[in-house]
């Protein structure tokens, strides 16, 4: 045992090695449960898709893709500075894993902004469920698929459903990267106190690992909410 | 007790993997990311969503295993993704068997029936079959 | 446990070391926070039992005169609210799964301390909640939150008590994750998966169950919420959502919650057995297999609650099929804890009393089960009293007889004392009695016709009615008095040896309560329930010299 800094190791631990595998393990157990609490609204979307599929097309077709396929950038942009933060809290390097934190912060920030302007422009055209809601089908989507007046409203509807998920999801997505950009501001703290090495990284660890599971779940909502309306109203 | 546990732990020697497989990981993640974009607009037909969730699968998969480190560590980390992965399948398929099969078997008339064709005539539900025309109409 | 040597004192334990109340509420210790959680749920199955106390005096007679229809729905509400959510599921858990878990695997503590102790906090923010909305007005839509009623047409305090059991939800999703981890990484050396008690396999099997499922009755919850505060319309059918979805969803994690509740019951219940028959028990691989594979069975059968719903009849046909597999590692259990005690030297000691009470409920409510899963039968039965007469014997007459015969048999490890033989044993007979008195009237009432859920009924039910309120004066009975005698075992009850059932697991190795640290000397480690082993013989000659009270003959 590394009588060094045995303040981080917690004292029913016997060792740094057992502290380290309890870490990380009960972390990726919290991500299966992360998996599993995604995983009701992508069975509602899996269900809602299958049944109404051209209507979630039109529907999807009012998200911006330049502004998603951005964001996709971003985040996986941020997993490789998370990646590089946890890289250089193994090696103890102090500057660089408060370097690589921030530049992933930031990353994540310039996430929640993009976010923002996509939020507040559904809101402009009051395509945010609820009362207000208001949805039209465009009169050339009418034609090209010969919708009945009936068919067209209950298109509307779905469209309502579409992005009900559509709010649930990103913006559960978007929690999730508030909270880790708090916990990144938090772990700023003993990084640059040099806490950080070789048997002890398990907090940078597990915020990477974290921040990946974050990444993971926009990889798919971005070609489920944004791409799948591309082909539908490109190719008619 | 000076010796804990499962063995084949992944603490017991800390991989650290090099700049340059992160680099190339990163490269990898936004190239795919282009593709799937381009591709949403070609007309594949049904293959459209297949190879949209292919791209995203391919994707997770590398973030899983180099970013997060899945193909360096221990067997029960590896069992912990399986598990994650299975249940979310399971969720995901036998809640689809239900919606899938509702046109396989339809249960004898009953007067509800009628109550329900009812409520189609005067716009009040949907028509059983309308699901399945919608999906036909999205691979034009 | 060179790392924690400390100078021991025979007389100091995890008890008595400090009563501060702040050495209770910012405890750390996982069996200081096993009271915490026998203390709540304790009170929580205080109010939950009021609560069937109504619903039994409202049906006493058909007509409909101490409830209104709505403050009637309500009862039965909060009952299956607070019974399912705030006692059924931490019960053995949260109690018994925290003080021995780490015992059982000769652990210092579980592997994270502080979110044991955070599961704790969370799981009381939610009964606030619910005592809130209780106050408030309560909520009317069964415990299961169907929408479109609980998303748009009740009037209830639905929002509160759905936030309630989000909330829960994450305070049995830590104590699972802890759970997990802590037996994956601290077990002593030596201490291999295949000399791990039954009680630990039971809590692997029921922590799975509570990362992976919980999660989902949570993120349902969240939609439905959206649904009724926000406006969000996922399973609005005015816009063609599903509120069959809903019930998917929903029933994805509650059919699993079932196991939660049982199986940790079947792991005492296996510990029970093997020690009041002092012998090796029998199948010890098939009965920790089958927990795991009930476990995962569990997870591919929730839509068995749906068959009436409109469903495909074809999914419907394979989740009745997919149902009665689980009949195949509950029948495996069954018969290995039979072959247990066949030939045995069984005491019966009153843990034991519970045990075997527990196996003859378990038996009817199982098979009873496996007649629900038939799906012609169901739909005849659906919603009536039968359904509830079944669930009752595998909740109340599995779940909670596990649980006190598993606080009767740990007790005095967890007090230092014992509590009086005959009593309890009275207690435990009154318990089995008045249970059946109960519910298997109810059986007869559900099979006749009679729904569940009504506060009014027809008058040639109520000949069977007032038998099962009858019941229930006995069952309340049996419940209250262990309070009572146990309370009184803590300031008057004689001091405990450190084996006092002459049990072998490794718990029982350190002394009666346990040092702050849980062993002064490295456990002993052996085969699993090796009766014939060399260190339990010597203790069993040592409790023979002295007559215990719990040796009192019955009746
Ligand atoms: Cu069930």
């Amino acid at each position: 045992m590394a009588n060094g800094h045995s303040t981080t190791l917690h004292h029913h631990f016997e060792s740094y090695d057992q502290q380290r595998n309890a870490s990380s393990l009960g972390m990726w157990f919290f991500l299966a449960q992360e998996v599993m609490f995604f995983g009701g609204l992508f069975t509602a979307y899996m269900i809602y898709r299958t049944q109404n599929g051209l209507d979630f097309a039109v529907a999807s077709s009012h998200l911006n893709i330049p502004l998603g396929a951005l964001n996709t950038a971003i985040l996986i942009a941020s997993s490789f500075t998370m990646a590089m933060a946890v890289k250089k809290s193994v090696l103890a390097q102090r500057k660089a894993i408060v370097g690589y934190l921030i530049l992933t912060l930031i990353l994540g920030c310039g996430f929640l902004v993009v976010k923002y302007f996509e939020y507040a422009e559904k809101f402009e055209h009051n395509t945010v469920p609820g009362s207000s809601f208001e949805f039209h089908v465009e009169p050339e989507l009418i034609a090209q698929y010969d919708l009945s007046p009936e068919r067209v409203v209950t298109m509307e509807k779905r469209a309502e459903i579409f992005f009900s998920l559509y709010f649930m999801m990103t913006g559960l997505h978007a929690l999730h990267m508030v909270i880790g950009v708090g916990i990144g501001i938090w772990l700023m703290f003993p990084a640059m106190a040099g806490k950080f090495n070789m048997d002890y990284h398990n907090p940078v660890e597990n915020f990477g690992l974290y921040w990946h599971f974050v990444d993971l779940v926009w990889i798919f909502l971005f070609p489920l909410l944004y791409l799948l309306g591309g082909n539908a109203l490109a190719g008619g | 007790m000076s010796s804990h546990g499962d063995h084949t732990n992944p603490g017991h020697q800390v991989h650290v993997s090099s700049t340059s497989m992160y680099l190339t990981i990163l490269g990898a993640l936004i190239v795919l990311t282009g593709l799937t974009v381009w591709v949403a607009f070609q007309d594949l037909g049904w293959a459209n969503d297949i190879v949209a969730l292919g791209i995203a699968f391919t994707k997770a998969t590398l973030v899983v295993l180099f970013f997060m480190h899945v193909k360096y560590s221990g067997r029960i980390i590896k069992f912990v993704v399986l598990c994650a992965v299975s249940w979310l399948f399971v969720m995901l398929s036998l809640t689809y068997i239900d919606y899938g099969s509702r046109d396989i078997i339809k249960p004898a008339a009953t007067p509800v029936d009628a109550e329900y064709q009812d409520l189609v005539d005067r716009g009040y539900a949907k028509k059983a079959k309308a699901s399945a025309s919608h999906g036909k109409e999205t691979g034009h | 446990m060179s790392a924690h040597a400390e100078s021991y004192d025979p007389n100091v334990n995890y008890l008595n070391r400090d009563w501060s109340l702040k050495s209770w509420l910012l405890t750390l210790d996982h069996k200081r926070i096993a009271w915490l959680y026998l203390i709540s749920v304790s009170v929580f199955f205080a109010i939950g039992g009021f609560f069937a106390m109504l619903i039994r005096m409202e049906l006493l007679t058909p007509q409909g005169d101490l409830l209104s229809p709505d403050t009637y729905n309500r009862v039965f509400t909060q009952h299956g609210v607070v019974m399912i959510f705030l006692f059924l599921i931490p019960s053995i858990p949260a109690v018994l799964g925290n003080f021995l878990v780490p015992l059982m695997v000769g652990a210092v503590d579980v592997a994270f301390p502080r979110l044991n102790l955070l599961s704790w906090y969370i799981y009381t923010v939610a009964g606030i909640l619910v005592i809130l909305a209780l106050i408030t007005g309560g909520v009317d839509t069964g415990w299961t939150f169907y929408t479109p009623l609980s998303s748009t047409y009740a009037n209830s305090q639905v929002m509160l008590v759905a936030i309630a059991v989000f909330v829960n939800g994450f305070a049995s999703i830590l104590t699972g994750l802890n759970f997990l981890v802590t037996i994956h990484t601290m077990r002593a050396k030596n201490l291999t998966w295949g000399k791990l008690p039954l009680f630990i396999w039971a809590m692997y099997a029921t922590s799975l169950i509570n990362v992976l499922g919980t999660p989902v009755v949570a993120i349902t919850l969240l939609m439905a919420g959206a649904e009724r505060v926000l406006g969000l319309g996922i399973f609005d059918p005015a816009l063609g959502g599903d509120p069959i979805l809903f019930q998917h969803l929903f029933w994805f994690y509650s059919h699993p919650a079932v196991y939660i509740m049982i199986l940790p019951a079947f792991g005492v219940i296996s510990e029970l057995i093997a020690a009041f028959s002092r012998k090796k028990i029998f199948g010890y691989t098939f009965i920790a297999a089958s927990s795991v594979g009930i476990a995962i069975l569990g997870f591919i059968v929730w839509a068995h609650h749906m068959f009436t719903t409109g469903m495909s009849a074809y999914a419907a046909t394979v989740f009745s099929a997919l149902t009665m597999l689980i009949a195949v590692p509950t029948a495996v259990k069954v018969i290995n804890w039979t072959a247990t005690m066949y030939q045995g030297s069984v005491s019966w000691e009153t843990p034991m009393l519970y045990a075997v009470g527990f196996l003859g409920l378990f038996l009817i409510g199982g098979l009873t089960g496996v007649m629900l899963a038939t799906l012609g039968l169901d739909i005849h039965v659906h919603d009536t009293y039968f359904v509830v007469a079944h669930f009752h014997y595998v909740m109340v007459g599995g779940a909670i007889m596990g649980f006190l015969g598993g606080i009767h048999y740990w007790w005095p490890k967890m007090t230092g004392r014992l509590y009086n033989g005959s009593i309890s044993k009275v207690s435990a007979i009154l318990v089995f009695v008045g249970f059946n008195l109960t519910f298997f009237p109810q059986f007869l009432l559900g099979y006749m016709g009679m729904p569940r859920r009504y506060h009014a009924y027809p008058e040639e039910f109520q000949a069977l009615n007032v038998f099962s309120t009858a019941g229930a004066t006995v069952l309340g009975l049996g419940y209250i008095l262990p309070a009572f005698y146990l309370t009184y075992s803590l300031f008057k009850g004689e001091k405990a040896p450190a084996n006092p059932w002459g049990a072998m697991s490794i718990e029982w190795q350190t002394p009666s309560p346990p040092p702050l640290h849980n062993f002064v000397t490295p456990p002993v480690i052996t085969e699993p329930y090796d009766y014939e082993h060399e260190l339990i013989k010597e203790q069993i000659a040592e409790l023979k010299k002295h007559v215990k009270p719990q040796e009192v003959p019955l009746g």
